[in-house]
């Protein structure tokens, strides 16, 4: 065993427990810190930087393009037999679902709410006061902040129309397509609790996708559905079926009073240009110029982003054309993530330094590689000459 | 079991079981942290909750951008260091595992219980430098990258690596008996 791997282990067997009687003493004299300092705002308790973010038209829309790029590229697979059949049947009959999508890890990753009603989808998500509705079928999105009653409609044909549609489609496809696939095998897991109530599991998986449902045995609905797809992953939550869906919900008319922005946003194409442009947002506004530690969804999610485009003098249609270049950056990376791969090695590297290599990938067909420098030009580089980079570099991050 | 994002959304939202969640999550893991850091059952007990009775107060001004965990973990390392600071100058009881009284044995209303190979862990770590135990639980306990470390400490990426090599190297010999059997020599 390695030196590390011994301290490793040592930590991990390194328990402490507490004695609950002691646990409520120390936790009340903590909640009445917190209930002073709860009483003593005068203004609702909603956070600063979400409230700078609702008012940031451009965050709404980027925030709107991220949350729903986070979907894209669920490819179909199959599997299984009759007792994992039994489990999906909901999914496959439903008119309509409600449910919570958390995007990463279960401790991480930002909440989506979804009220789905045949092809459209009400889109909702804690800490953004602005609503999504997503028409699958007409491949447009209305957006609306009902905090500052602007809106906007959104063009999502094209990738994003149909990544949506197949983040949706998925478990739909994996029982249709059982048949198809007899080399995919449902694995039965041991019965487990979530959130308090017992669940029986099944799971399937390919080489780049894991799919886990868990399932109540006796009420045989879906409790939890988690997916891993390369290196996303996500939960389905608190999932409800054939819960009556007013069309109201759904509806892509602006309700009334919401002022409407003159011009339609474009998040149809998407290109190296736009994520090029990303990295300079990213590292120029949110970080003093330097490249962030980690390309992730989340942290275009977060709101200082908000803070500093909200301080920028641009127009409200100005703000939102960045932020729709923000989030067709991100999308250009989703797909290299989901595809060919790429490799990020910009942590700590300050915008302008033509020296170091911060990002590269290999176009799917091609020779050489597409390499992203800290001054943000672009060149082709042959696979030997790559190698410098890589012994260069002592934190990389691979997206395969 | 709900995301630590949305607890932290709705503890900015006067949900104090948000907050009771948080607390039940991590307890012991910040206990063990700063048992590990301290030395010390008692004073790490009071670390954990000054973390927490600051998060209470100060939950609208945060910001989390990593995982939940791992920022309370910084503030308890930072409060440690503090404390350290603090007794250096003679406003606070000593922290340094050298010179510190250990509790003797679990007291009545002791909070915290350890296991053995955490009693055991805890002892070997008091042999290293405030520094090294810092870095090496940063790195085994929180799981954090050298440079997130060097960050927390304001020093460079070489220094924490060098901390980092020392304090493994020490820690082994620790534990091997090598140390004990120096000491005694």
């Amino acid at each position: 065993m390695k030196p590390a791997d011994e301290i490793q282990a040592l930590f991990g067997g390194a328990k402490v427990t507490t004695k609950s009687a002691r646990d409520d003493a120390v936790f009340e004299m903590i909640a009445k810190v917190y209930a002073q300092k709860t009483q003593s705002q005068s203004t609702p308790c909603e956070p600063k930087r979400w409230r700078l973010a609702m008012k940031s038209p451009i965050v709404r829309v980027a925030s709107v393009a991220a949350i729903v790029v986070a979907m894209l590229w669920i490819s179909p697979f199959g599997g299984g037999p009759v007792s994992f059949a039994e489990i999906v049947r909901p999914i496959l009959n439903a008119q309509t679902v409600i449910m919570d999508t958390i995007v990463g890890q279960d401790e991480d990753g930002p909440i989506i709410h979804d009220v789905v009603k045949g092809s459209r989808i009400r889109r909702t998500s804690p800490g953004m006061s602005n609503v999504m509705i997503l028409d699958l079928d007409a491949g447009r999105m209305l957006t609306f902040d009902p905090e500052t009653k602007g809106a906007a409609y959104v063009d999502i044909k094209g990738p994003l129309q149909e990544g949506t549609r197949s983040y949706l489609g998925l478990v739909r496809d994996i029982v249709v397509r059982l048949d198809e696939r007899p080399d995919l095998r449902v694995k039965e897991l041991a019965q487990r609790e979530i959130d308090g109530r017992k669940a029986v599991g099944f799971q399937v998986s390919e080489p780049n996708l894991t799919l886990t449902i868990w399932a109540g045995p006796e009420t045989r609905l879906p409790l939890r559905i988690e997916m891993l797809q390369g290196q996303s992953f996500m939960i389905m939550k608190n999932i409800e079926f054939d819960v009556p869906v007013d069309d109201s919900l759904v509806s892509m008319e602006v309700p009334a009073g919401y002022t409407v922005a003159s011009m339609e946003f474009d998040m149809t194409n998407f290109s190296e240009e736009d994520f090029v442009e990303t990295l300079r947002l990213w590292a120029k506004l949110l970080l003093d110029g330097r490249f962030p530690e980690q390309l992730r969804l989340e942290d275009l999610m977060e709101a200082p982003i908000s803070q500093e485009f909200g301080q920028l003098d641009l127009s409200a249609e100005e703000h939102m054309q960045l932020g729709t270049r923000l989030a067709r950056g991100y999308m250009f990376l989703h797909v290299l993530a989901h595809g060919v791969g790429y490799t990020y090695a910009g942590e700590g590297v300050k915008l302008g330094d033509a020296e170091k290599a911060i990002f590269w990938y290999r176009p799917e067909g091609s020779e050489t590689y597409r390499v992203i420098y800290g001054d943000l030009s672009v060149l082709d580089v042959t696979a030997e000459s790559l190698a410098l980079f890589k012994d260069n570099s002592d934190r990389q991050e691979d997206m395969r | 079991m709900r995301n630590d994002r949305l607890l932290i959304w709705r503890l900015r939202r006067d949900d104090v079981d948000a907050l009771r969640q948080l607390y039940d999550r991590y307890k012991g893991d910040l206990l063990k942290v700063a048992v590990i850091l301290t030395g010390d059952v008692c004073r790490a007990e009071d670390v954990v909750q000054d973390v927490f009775l600051r998060l209470a107060q100060s939950y609208d001004r945060i910001c989390i951008r990593g995982n939940v965990r791992n920022y309370l973990i910084t503030c308890l390392v930072n409060r440690t260091r503090t404390l350290r600071r603090e007794a250096r100058h003679g406003q606070e009881a000593p922290l340094d595992p050298a010179i510190v009284q250990i509790c003797p044995g679990p007291r009545p209303d002791q909070w915290a219980v350890l296991n053995e190979q955490m009693q055991q862990l805890g002892e070997a770590m008091r042999e290293l430098p405030p520094e090294q135990r810092e870095v090496i639980t940063l790195r085994f306990e929180a799981g954090m990258g050298f440079r997130q470390i060097a960050r927390i400490q304001s020093t460079s990426v070489n220094t924490v690596q060098g901390r980092c090599r020392y304090g493994m190297e020490k820690l082994r010999s620790v534990l091997n008996g090598e140390v004990a059997h120096e000491t005694r020599r």
